[in-house]
């Protein structure tokens, strides 16, 4: 086609054009230009002139994100997995242990210098790592790249996330909703126990995962991370709103105190969002659905939502009571995870036979077709997964990594016992890789290639430069 | 004589004929012109009185509005048109004193905004300001008043914008001097402070602009207007968001997942291409994935000027 007439490019800034138009008008576009220079002056007229990118979105600083070869700390990248409002997650190669990690990239907080986040990063990390519960993923061990960005190393696992799951299924039977929230009050006990609150709870940080014998097992991810990032307290709301946009970050499952940015969060926040998620799983929708952030704070400033009954009236009157003890204002909520495991039980329990709270069994074909399908889908916890309305880009940039994913993600994965943190390479037993590191590289000239033992061990001192030229 | 005699018939004839078929032209046009598709006269004149509620001072024969809508109505239907633009649009095309001063005041006003980014003097806005009165409004002997090209499937406003866009664009290009072709741009990649790095620039500097420019191509279109609006012609995330409809986060995942497949591409090809040992290579490598941002800038800027 020839160049765009001013009409044309009207209709394609504003949507009118049909897709084999569009799709025409794209592939002139990249070749030409000029008209590429009107389309781009005209954007820059439709809005005053705007902030710097780099400032508002870290992912587009130059040399963005970790590239396969990259070596931080330990750890060699193998693969990009996925990217979400979160961060973006990694497979990894622990260099000491041979065992592959998942890395999770999170947004650096602009508003904090990076020796501050360094220090807050130790202390949440230990924090995080105190929780040894089957049900939580321990954080192995907490990085900073060179511009403040925090990297988790977790475990890699293979399944879907409950977000994945409900978006699929949802609402979820009674049963089902119990087999996965009785761990994760389980796992939640065993962290608040220790004084750790999740802060961000929600479905995408609910892993159900696949372990390498077979066993389907729940997970809570990304412990303590809420407090690593921008996604705490007043920050959060506007984080909510402005970093992850759509609904992914909507604040959902924010409890009141947290939304209206009090200081004292406390356990009572993380069953807050446990009743939002049960009211999600059995309502098939959530009690502050709207359409943007500043009608989901209304309704969470007047409580005023529908009762899980009147949307989901099959729900037995027990687990009702349940969802609106947990969706209270937070002196009247129930104050413990212990106590809301034991009335869900109880609640379940009055309609069938108990459940025992671990023996989980999920579809069969779940089962024999998630590691091979999530694979190639490139899975993996605590991720946002790009919607379809999102580009044909996003998938394709993921699309390079994807056979790796299948590798990795249909390959045993070592135990998911707790691993001590910090690892060290003195006392932990090395384990065989589960799948090879991409070629080996050899580097004759040390002064441009420095050698992986050459890298200082990651916990040295998280604050210092962990990511090495990978050649 | 019989000539004679028949001449006044004759003529009488014709000049009926000609007076006949002048009548029906004017009869089909007038039944026609204040007809459109699937719409009576009277919808018609109700849909001009609604049109013309937004200019009320602005006063335009029905019959040149109708005609105007219907020749840009092949493939848009009339409830998706702008008709309140379209009215005044009709109104400027002919002349009207009026509606040419409405555009002015409401239009042509907000001329200055739209180029803020391409020039920000005030004598430029101004230049371009005139430009596009004389271009959309008095026309020349060989081409009407540009504002016949308004289609009316989007606002005037959004049609104006790119239109003076476009005049900015092209007078700043007939003012802007040659620029002198850059020494470091034949290699492709930007000069380092590494003298072992700087050896390898220049010396396989042909190879990786093949692999790079291979590698551009082998992206999707989308893609690589994407990447050019974003590094060539500065496009912030936000805006370019707004152009495709997505969230600005979407984009950033768009253009780091393209950055990327490029990197991972070029990478690939340069590893066919050139047969050098490891060490070799992952030095050129390293140098091609510090200054990736660079390179693209460099060769796409180049590309687009050529």
């Amino acid at each position: 086609m020839g160049c765009l007439d001013d009409n044309e490019v009207v209709d394609f800034m504003e949507g009118r054009l049909d897709a084999s138009r569009r799709e025409a008008v794209e592939a002139h576009l990249a070749d030409c230009a000029t008209c590429r220079r009107v389309l781009a002056r005209t954007a820059e007229a439709l809005l005053p002139t705007g902030s710097d990118d780099a400032a508002q979105e870290p992912f587009l600083a130059p040399l963005r994100g970790l590239l396969p070869g990259d070596q931080v700390g330990r750890y060699r990248v193998l693969h990009r997995v996925g990217a979400g409002g979160m961060g973006v997650v990694y497979a990894a190669e622990d260099t000491e242990l041979r065992r592959n990690v998942a890395l999770k990239l999170l947004r650096a907080d602009p508003s904090q210098p990076a020796g501050v986040l360094g220090a807050r990063l130790k202390r949440e990390a230990r924090a995080a790592s105190l929780i040894q519960h089957p049900n939580v993923v321990p954080v192995h061990d907490v990085l900073a790249l060179e511009d403040g960005s925090p990297v988790l190393v977790m475990d890699l696992l293979v399944g879907e996330s409950l977000r994945v799951k409900l978006d699929r299924e949802a609402p979820l039977s009674v049963r089902e909703t119990a087999e996965i929230l009785l761990p994760v009050l389980s796992g939640l006990q065993a962290a608040h126990a220790l004084g750790v609150v999740h802060r961000d709870l929600k479905p995408e940080n609910i892993f159900l995962s696949v372990t390498a014998t077979g066993e389907r097992d729940v997970k809570i991810v990304d412990f303590g991370v809420a407090k690593l990032t921008a996604l705490d307290g007043p920050a959060a709301q506007s984080a909510g709103m402005t970093d992850t946009g759509a609904l992914v970050g909507t604040p959902y499952y924010m409890s009141p105190e947290q939304a209206f940015g009090e200081k004292n969060v406390d356990a009572r926040a993380d069953l807050w969002a446990v009743g939002v998620i049960l009211y999600e799983c059995l309502a098939a929708k959530r009690p502050t659905e709207a359409d943007n952030v500043g009608q989901v704070l209304k309704a969470l400033a007047h409580m005023s939502f529908p009762a899980l009954e009147t949307v989901a009236p099959s729900v037995p009157p027990g687990l009702a009571a349940l969802v609106a003890g947990l969706l209270k204002e937070r002196s009247l909520r129930i104050p413990t995870a212990e106590e809301a495991k034991k009335r869900l039980a109880e609640a379940v329990s009055s309609q069938e036979q108990p459940i025992p709270p671990r023996t989980i069994r999920w579809p069969r074909w779940l089962a024999l077709g998630l590691p091979l399908t999530l694979a190639t889908a490139g899975l993996l916890w605590g991720v946002g997964f790009p919607s379809t309305t999102e580009s044909p880009a996003a998938p394709s940039a993921d699309s390079a990594s994807s056979p790796t994913v299948h590798v990795v993600d249909s390959t045993p994965m070592p135990s998911f016992a707790p691993i001590p943190t910090p690892p060290s390479a003195s006392t932990a037993k090395p384990v065989p890789p589960a799948r090879s590191a991409p070629a080996p590289r050899t580097h004759a000239n040390p002064s441009i290639t420095p050698t992986p033992s050459a890298v200082p061990p990651a916990t040295q001192d998280p604050t210092k430069l962990m990511i090495q030229p990978p050649f | 004589m019989l000539l004679h005699s028949l001449l006044p018939v004759r003529f009488t004839a014709m000049a009926f004929a000609r007076a006949t078929a002048a009548l029906q032209g004017l009869w089909h046009g007038l039944a026609g012109a204040c007809t459109l598709p699937g719409m009576d006269e009277d919808d018609v004149r109700q849909r001009m009185s609604t049109w013309r509620q937004a200019w009320p001072d602005v006063n335009v024969e029905p019959e040149k509005v109708v005609e105007f809508v219907r020749s840009r109505l092949s493939d848009t239907d009339l409830e998706e048109v702008h008709g309140p633009d379209l009215y005044l649009a009709c109104g400027c095309l002919y002349g009207s004193p009026s509606a040419i001063e409405a555009f002015d005041r409401g239009f042509l006003s907000h001329v200055p905004d739209f180029i803020r980014r391409i020039d920000r003097s005030e004598a430029v806005a101004q230049e371009v300001q005139q430009i596009l009165r004389e271009r959309l409004l008095v026309g020349t002997a060989s081409s009407p008043p540009r504002i016949a090209d308004y289609a009316g499937r989007g606002p005037l406003m959004s049609w104006l914008r790119v239109v003076a866009v476009r005049v900015a664009l092209e007078l700043q290009r007939s003012r802007k001097p040659a620029v002198p072709s850059d020494e470091g741009q034949a290699e492709g990649l930007p000069a380092t402070d590494d003298p072992e790095l700087d050896y390898l620039r220049v010396r396989y500097g042909t190879e990786f602009r093949e692999a790079f420019t291979e590698s551009l191509t082998a992206l999707d279109p989308r893609q690589r207007t994407i990447l050019q609006l974003y590094l060539v012609d500065g496009l912030n995330i936000e805006r370019i968001g707004q152009v495709y409809q997505v969230h600005r986060a979407t984009v950033a995942r768009w253009i780091a997942g393209t950055r990327d497949e490029l990197y991972d591409e070029t990478r690939r090809r340069l590893r066919e291409k050139l047969h050098l040992d490891a060490a070799e290579f992952e030095s050129i490598v390293r140098l091609v994935r510090s200054q990736l941002d660079v390179s693209v800038r460099r060769i796409l800027e180049e590309g687009a000027t050529e």
